[in-house]
C-alpha cells in the first residue's frame, strides 16, 4: 500500500463563472519514506497539487487515497485533522508568528493537537534540538536570521511526527549557504525514514530529491528517478 | 486546547501593540466608567434627599394647594400660585375632632434683602405657626420660638436660623436686636438649632415669623402654600389623612374626590415620590452613558476586522498546521472579550475613583453624602462588557474562521 496515491485526480476553480482547470488527470503514487520533488514553471499546478495533497484544498475530480484512505471529500474539519495529525509544512516565507518566541512558534501545531502544556514545550524543543537551534529557544521569531527562520519552519513542521513534510520553495528566500542548510536538514530527515514532498522549479534544487515528478499546465509530463543525487554536505559546522 | 494557554497567548498578543490595545479598550473604559458613576453619584443623591426626608420624622402628613395624583409632583412644584387653602382650614382641622393630630405647621415663604445695622444678606423668610418645633421636631439653640399668643396677635418678632446669624451678626448676640425685613423691623428673640441642607433648601439660611405677620404685613396674601400635620403614631396616619380630606372636601364643598382642590399625602408616599423620580433619572442617565458602550463596540469591531485583515497570514498559518474553523473563532473571540472586559476592569476601577472624589467634593460642600457603589452596578458592568466582547467579536471572529487557508497563506 502506498503512503499516497492519485488517481485522475482534476482540479478546476469557477471564477466569476469562468472555468479555470488547473489539474487534470494526474496520477502518481509515494511510497513512505520516499523524497519526491515536484517541479514545474510557476502557473503550472504544482502548488495547487501540493495543496491537495497537503490536506489544504479538495480535488474536484478523481480520488485522492492517503494510507489507504480515500480523502478526496472529506469535510473542513476533517482535513483540519488530518494537517493536525499526519502533515507539516514549510513555506517559502516561513510564516512564523512575530514576536513570539520561537518554542511557541515551534509548539503551534501541538496546540491544536491538544496535548498538555509540558508535552508541547518538551517536543517543541526537542524538534528545534534536531535542527541545531536548541540554544535560542526564547528568541523571537524577528531575531533570527533567513535560514535559522527557515530551520525553525522546519521543527515546526516536524513537532507533531507527521507523515509527510511538505516544502514549498523552502530555499526561495535564502542565500545559497542557508539554502544548502535546509536541504542538507531536509535529507537528513529523509535517511531517518521520513517522506518528504519538495516543490520547486529549479532544477537543481529538485535534484536533492530521489523523483522528480514534472508538472506542466496541470499535467504530470515525467515521472523520473534522480540520477546524479545532489547531496547538501560540508554544512555541518553551520548547524550548531 | 487549553483555555488558560490559550488567555495566556491572548494576553500576549495584546500586549504585543500595547497603545492599539489601549486605544481599543478606550471607549470601554469611558462607557462603564460613566455607568459606575452615574449609578453611584444617583444613588447617593438619592439616599442623601431620602435621608433629609425621613429625617423630618415619618409621622407627618403634608397638606398642599392643587390637585396630584399619588405619585406625581403637586402642582405647587411647578411653580403655580394656588391660593385654595387657608390657615383656616388647618385651624378646623386641629380642633379637636380627631384626636391623634398632636400639631399642625402652616408656611407661606419669601425672600428678601435683610438688614442689621449695616449687615445685609439675602435670605427665605419663612411664616409658619407656633407648632413648628413640635411637627419639625427641632429646637431652638438660643432664645425662644414664637408663642401661639404672638401668631395671634401678629406681633413682628423673628426667629433666626443659624446662617443668618452668622452673615449678619458673626459674634454679637443677636437676641433682642432689630432686623429690617421688606422695610418692617422684626425684634429677634431667638436663633434656630443647625439643621443643615434638606432637599435642596438651606433651613440655616432662614427667618421665621408668625404666620399672621407674614401674609399681612410681608406678602399681602390670605393662603397658606403648604401645611404639615403630625399624627401621635405613623399607625395612625392613614385614618389621618382620610379625616383632613373629609374636613377639607366640607369646608370646600365638594362632593367628588376627583375634584379636590388640595393633595394630601404622607411622608412615606413622599418617599416613594421621591424614589421613582430619581429612578427614573438614574435609569435615564444610565442609558446615556450605555450609548458610550455601544460606541465602543462599535469601534472594538471595527478594529478586530482590521486586525483580522492584517493578520491573515497568521490565521492560515494556524489554520496549516491543524486548527479547525472553531479554534479560530474562539481565539478571536477570546481576544476581544479580553480586551471589553480589560477595559471594563479599568472602567470599574476609574469610576470608582471618580465617585469617591465625587463624594468627598460633595462632603466638602457640608452634605451628608453617602459613597454608594453597589456590587450589583460592578458585576453588570463586568457582564455588559463581555457581552460586548461577545456581540461585537463574532462577527470577524466569523469572518476569520472562514479565510481559506491557501489564499490567507498567499496573502500579502
Amino acid at each position: 500500500m502506498s503512503l499516497i496515491e492519485v488517481q485522475n485526480l482534476g482540479k478546476e476553480y469557477i471564477n466569476e463563472e469562468v472555468k479555470t482547470l488547473v489539474l487534470q488527470g494526474v496520477n502518481f503514487k509515494i511510497e513512505k519514506g520516499e523524497f519526491v520533488a515536484i517541479m514545474g514553471p510557476s502557473g503550472s499546478g504544482k502548488s495547487t497539487l501540493m495543496h491537495i495533497l497537503g490536506f489544504l484544498d479538495k480535488p474536484t475530480e478523481g480520488k485522492f487515497i492517503f494510507n489507504g484512505q480515500d480523502v478526496s471529500t472529506l469535510s473542513d474539519d476533517e482535513l483540519a485533522e488530518m494537517r493536525s495529525k499526519e502533515v507539516g509544512f514549510v513555506f517559502q516565507a516561513f510564516n512564523l508568528l512575530p514576536r513570539t518566541s520561537i518554542l511557541d512558534n515551534v509548539a503551534l501545531p501541538l496546540v491544536y493537537a491538544g496535548l498538555s502544556e509540558k508535552e508541547q514545550k518538551q517536543k517543541a524543543k526537542d524538534a528545534l534540538m534536531s535542527v541545531g537551534l536548541g540554544h535560542r529557544l526564547e528568541y523571537m521569531s524577528n531575531q533570527l536570521s533567513g535560514g535559522e527562520k527557515q530551520r525553525v519552519a522546519i521543527a515546526r513542521a516536524l513537532v507533531n511526527n507527521p507523515a509527510v513534510i511538505f516544502a514549498d520553495e523552502p530555499t526561495g528566500n535564502l542565500d545559497s549557504k542557508s539554502g544548502l542548510q535546509v536541504m542538507r536538514i531536509l535529507q537528513s530527515l529523509n535517511k531517518q525514514g521520513r517522506t518528504i514532498i519538495l516543490v520547486t522549479h529549479e532544477r537543481y534544487t529538485a535534484e536533492h530529491a530521489q523523483r522528480i515528478l514534472r508538472i506542466r499546465d496541470g499535467e504530470v509530463v515525467g515521472d523520473e528517478k534522480v540520477s546524479n543525487r545532489i547531496i547538501a554536505d560540508g554544512v555541518d559546522e553551520l548547524i550548531k | 486546547m487549553n483555555i488558560f494557554k490559550s488567555i495566556h497567548n491572548v494576553w500576549h498578543i495584546i500586549g504585543r501593540n500595547k497603545i492599539r490595545s489601549f486605544l481599543t479598550m478606550l471607549g470601554i473604559i469611558i462607557g462603564v466608567m460613566s455607568v459606575i458613576i452615574i449609578m453611584s453619584a444617583g444613588a447617593g443623591a438619592q439616599s442623601l434627599i431620602l435621608n433629609q426626608v425621613k429625617s423630618m420624622g415619618s409621622n407627618l402628613i403634608g397638606v398642599l394647594p392643587g390637585q396630584s395624583d399619588d405619585k406625581g409632583p403637586p402642582a405647587s412644584v411647578m411653580g403655580v400660585e394656588i391660593t385654595s387653602l387657608k390657615y383656616d382650614d388647618i385651624r378646623e382641622i386641629m380642633r379637636g375632632q380627631f384626636p391623634h393630630l398632636v400639631g399642625a405647621a402652616v408656611y407661606v415663604k419669601g425672600t428678601d434683602t435683610v438688614n442689621w445695622s449695616d449687615q445685609k444678606t439675602d435670605t427665605t423668610f419663612v411664616g409658619t405657626s407656633a407648632d413648628l418645633l413640635t411637627v419639625e421636631d427641632t429646637q431652638v439653640s438660643a432664645g425662644r420660638f414664637f408663642t401661639a399668643e404672638e401668631e395671634r396677635s401678629m406681633a413682628r418678632v423673628a426667629v433666626l436660623g443659624s446662617e443668618v446669624v452668622k452673615n449678619l451678626f458673626q459674634d454679637i448676640d443677636p437676641i433682642g436686636k432689630q432686623i429690617k425685613i421688606k422695610k418692617t423691623n422684626f425684634n429677634i428673640i431667638g436663633v434656630m438649632r443647625e439643621r443643615g441642607t434638606v432637599g435642596f433648601q438651606n433651613q440655616d439660611n432662614q427667618i421665621f415669623v408668625p404666620i399672621s405677620t407674614a401674609q399681612k404685613l410681608l406678602l399681602g396674601i390670605n393662603y397658606i402654600s403648604q401645611a404639615r400635620v403630625k399624627v401621635d403614631d405613623a399607625k395612625n396616619i392613614d385614618v389621618g389623612m382620610e379625616y383632613i380630606r373629609m374636613i377639607l372636601r366640607e369646608r370646600h364643598g365638594i362632593d367628588n374626590p376627583e375634584d379636590d382642590d388640595f393633595s394630601v399625602r404622607s411622608m412615606a408616599q413622599s418617599v416613594e415620590a421621591i424614589t421613582s423620580i430619581t429612578d427614573a433619572l438614574k435609569l435615564f442617565l444610565a442609558a446615556v452613558a450605555a450609548i458610550a458602550l455601544v460606541v465602543g463596540g462599535i469601534g472594538i469591531m471595527n478594529i478586530m476586522l482590521a486586525a483580522v485583515q492584517e493578520r491573515t497570514r497568521e490565521i492560515g498559518l494556524r489554520k496549516a498546521v491543524g486548527a479547525k474553523n472553531h479554534h479560530i473563532v474562539i481565539h478571536f473571540l477570546l481576544e476581544t472579550v479580553m480586551i471589553t472586559l480589560i477595559g471594563g476592569i479599568i472602567g470599574i476601577l476609574l469610576g470608582i475613583i471618580i465617585s469617591t472624589l465625587v463624594a468627598q467634593v460633595a462632603k466638602g460642600l457640608g452634605y451628608d453624602w453617602k459613597l454608594i457603589i453597589s456590587l450589583s452596578s460592578i458585576l453588570l458592568s463586568c457582564v455588559v462588557s463581555v457581552g460586548i466582547g461577545l456581540i461585537f467579536g463574532i462577527v470577524p471572529a466569523r469572518r476569520a474562521s472562514r479565510l481559506n487557508p491557501i489564499e490567507a497563506l498567499r496573502y500579502e
